[in-house]
């Protein structure tokens, strides 16, 4: 029996082992680990002092130094990093989709209202600047804006059908807020794909 | 004056993101949002002054 630390907790390790087994240096078997959740799965550990009879149990016993240990064992929190259950999928497309939806789904009216209320207010001044949206049309240039513009999702998909807004109107282009309309609509993607990354890990539990 | 109205409208909105999503607790959320408001006004402000003194 062998007191080991692992970080600021004590660890009462309990061995059960044979007198012929016990005489190899490294350890390797089954061990109780106390308290229990200690979170260690796995120890190698090496005997450090020589082999000795608890007369009393009739068991053996020896020191045991710890040389490392694995930790199979994660954090809930870390086991919900691995994989998002479909929900928070679905929140998360939502929020693209139409900007405050992740959360309003989720009953977290205060954000849906603030996060949606930002990007809708964002969307809705470029376009009353003078803005256009972006679409790929074979000019590299003009990929980067439209990611950032298909951040809006519906926003940005629903005029793309309709054909409305991205035309480089000449009339529209001379307004002294043309540039900060696109601007807006660019930026109004960007902040909703932050929006929609908090639905997602609200429903993923990785968020409160 | 119009530029800056635009401006504060901008860092507004970013501000109300950055906040809500950066932080959890409302009060956190709340200076934090207005850190970054103040952030993106004051140094647009600077940004302004120095580009109005590059003679390019």
């Amino acid at each position: 029996m062998n007191r080991e630390r692992s970080g600021r907790r004590p660890l009462r390790l309990s061995v059960k082992r044979s007198a012929a087994e016990a005489e190899t240096d490294l350890f390797r078997g089954a061990v109780n680990v106390e308290p229990q959740g200690a979170g260690i799965a796995c120890l190698v550990l090496r005997k450090s002092s020589g082999l000795g009879i608890d007369t009393q149990e009739g068991r053996s016993y020896c020191e045991l130094t710890m040389l490392g240990r694995l930790d199979l064992s994660k954090p809930d929190k870390e086991k919900s990093e691995e994989s998002a259950p479909a929900r928070a999928w679905v929140m998360g497309i939502a929020g693209w989709l139409i900007p405050g939806m992740g959360h309003l789904l989720q009953g977290k009216w205060g954000r849906a209202v603030f996060l949606g209320g930002a990007v809708w207010a964002c969307f809705i001044l470029g376009f009353l600047m003078g803005g256009n949206l972006f679409q790929y049309d074979g000019s590299l240039l003009r990929l980067p804006p439209m990611i950032g513009n298909l951040g809006t999702g519906l926003l940005y998909i629903v005029p793309w059908f309709m054909g409305i807004g991205f035309l480089d109107d000449v009339q529209r282009a001379a307004l002294p807020t043309f540039e900060f309309g696109w601007t807006f609509l660019i930026v109004a993607g960007l902040l909703n794909y932050l929006s929609m990354l908090d639905a997602f890990d609200i429903a993923a539990g990785r968020k409160s | 004056m119009r530029h800056f109205l635009v401006m504060t409208a901008f860092a507004g909105f970013a501000a109300i993101v950055f906040g809500i999503v950066a932080k959890d607790l409302n009060r956190d959320q709340v200076i934090y949002g207005l850190k970054v408001f103040a952030e993106f006004l004051v140094i647009g402000l600077v940004l302004g002054w120095i580009l109005y003194f590059l003679p390019f």
